[in-house]
């Protein structure tokens, strides 16, 4: 396995607070991670600091072995991943479905065309096609979800960085969107507190405690809820 | 202001080239304004319903804008008469100035035919498709970008307004004439601005992320010019030149 990102020692805290991730470490290459944690623990501070939105105030951040330390060295970096914000507000900013797809594969110096293919080949593949040239901002919450999805899935990123994907979704756009993960060969770290999601989405699961990262080792934990016989009585479990 | 409510239909003027449009609305539009006299006032009009009877706009809609435009010239319509200088006439024992009279009613065939060009031509676009053609014609990336953001946004800011003032509603609050008033949409308006300028934040960071380093590279729709536009746009223009001549010189 090759490693993607590395972060080494790595320290960050916010103005007037305590640190917020202390002596880091964490490497990532192909894996699928899950990523849980206390809401304030630390978790989209880390995804942050993978892309270089926030710069680590101690330890280093390697990039396919490589220090990155010049905003060059972000930009190079920054091809690889794609990042799902919290919000999908944040992310589509321009006026069409299709002029946001393509800002992307514009900015890497495609032509017109080229961008244009590839932002529409990215909606069938999400079978959103029908949506190219809707108004942004008159979207649905999960239509926008799955749009910002496409922003991000038509970059051909390395690793995608999902930040609570399933907020606010309705259970159809969710299961929607469980199953294009599901099926997805990209390598990714999910923010989230939907346990079945992560259970789907991921192989890995960390959790964030006290500014460290643990790998929790027992497999992959999961909750679900089934009816239960003595569900309203007390009871020992064996 | 916000729903695009003319934009959408199927009408030539709809599938229009952008450019065109604003191009031939651009030279239309300043030659009514300036036209002196009744004759060529009223030709500029008839183009004017020509070009909304072309849009197939829904009348209905098209009326509610006229008569909010036409508060306005109404009152100059009221007023000028009677503080306008020249030979006065009397209605009611009123003195009322002819020259005034007759500038009213040009001011308000005016008002109303340029508002009627202006849906016909640009509101039958999308202000995405506007903000393109602007930038086709020579509006400078940052400023097209200005207007495409603030477009996107400002709904949103609307949406994150109305959010806080339900909040302070279903708080109780009831506005007065009151220091406690003033207060309360001090901090709606602040809280309002200070979540707007974090999301520009976090909208940039979005962008920063998906490649955007300071330039612009908008998508553009692919050409589609008719032989409509084409003359539609001769016809601007030529009607515009020959009705300016006529009006300072006829």
């Amino acid at each position: 396995m090759s490693t993607l990102l590395n972060l080494d020692n790595v320290c960050f805290s916010y103005p007037h607070c305590q640190p917020i991730l202390n002596n880091c470490n964490f490497s990532i290459g192909d894996q699928r991670i899950g990523l849980i944690g206390s809401n304030g623990s630390g978790k989209t501070t880390l995804l942050k600091i993978l892309v270089g939105l926030l710069k680590p105030q101690q330890g280093r951040l390697f990039h396919q072995g490589s220090e990155v330390t010049s905003e060059r060295d972000y930009r190079k970096l920054r091809k690889n991943l794609g990042f799902l914000f919290q919000n999908s507000n944040d992310q589509l900013f321009s006026p069409t479905v299709i002029e946001d797809i393509a800002f992307g594969p514009l900015n890497m110096g495609l032509t017109q065309d080229q961008a244009r293919e590839r932002s529409l080949q990215i909606l069938k593949k999400l079978d959103i096609l029908s949506l190219q040239d809707q108004i942004t901002h008159r979207l649905s919450g999960g239509e926008k979800k799955l749009v910002a999805l496409a922003t991000v899935l038509v970059m051909n990123p390395r690793l995608l960085l999902l930040d609570e994907p399933t907020n606010n979704l309705d259970p159809e756009t969710r299961e929607k969107l469980t199953a294009i993960l599901r099926d997805l060969e990209i390598a990714r770290i999910i923010i989230s507190h939907d346990w079945d999601f992560l259970t789907e989405t991921t192989d890995e699961l960390y959790s964030i405690e006290h500014g460290h990262l643990h790998q929790c080792k027992d497999g992959h934990v999961h909750v679900h809820q089934h009816v239960h016989e003595h569900g309203d009585k007390p009871h020992h479990h064996s | 202001m916000k729903e695009e409510r003319f934009s959408v239909g199927g009408s030539p003027l709809h599938r229009g080239s952008v450019k065109l449009k604003l191009c031939g609305g651009l030279l239309f539009i300043p030659a009514f304004a300036i036209t002196p006299s009744y004759r060529e006032a009223l030709i500029f009009l008839f183009i004017s319903l020509l070009l909304t009877a072309i849009a197939r706009l829904p009348l209905k809609h098209v009326i509610n804008r006229l008569v909010l435009a036409n508060f306005f010239s109404l009152f100059l319509f009221i007023t000028l008469p009677l503080t306008y200088g020249g030979d006065p006439f009397l209605i009611w024992g009123v003195p009322v100035s002819k020259a005034g009279f007759l500038l009213g009613g040009l001011i308000v065939i005016k008002t109303n035919g340029i508002l009627l060009a202006l849906i016909a031509l640009l509101g039958t676009s999308t202000v995405s498709s506007l903000g393109h053609g602007l930038n086709a014609l020579g509006v400078s990336d940052r400023l097209t970008a200005l207007l495409l953001f603030s477009y996107r946004y400002i709904f949103v800011i609307e949406q994150e307004f109305k959010r806080l003032q339900r909040a302070a509603k279903i708080r109780g609050f009831s506005p007065g004439t009151n220091v406690h008033t003033y207060r309360t949409f001090g901090y709606l308006i602040g809280m309002t601005m200070v979540k707007s300028w974090d999301q520009s934040q976090r909208i940039h960071d979005a962008m920063v992320l998906r490649g955007y380093d300071g330039q612009f590279f908008p998508l553009t729709n692919p050409s589609n010019r008719s032989p409509f536009d084409l003359i539609l746009f001769l016809g601007l223009v030529l009607a515009s030149i020959i009705l300016t001549f006529l009006g300072y010189l006829g």
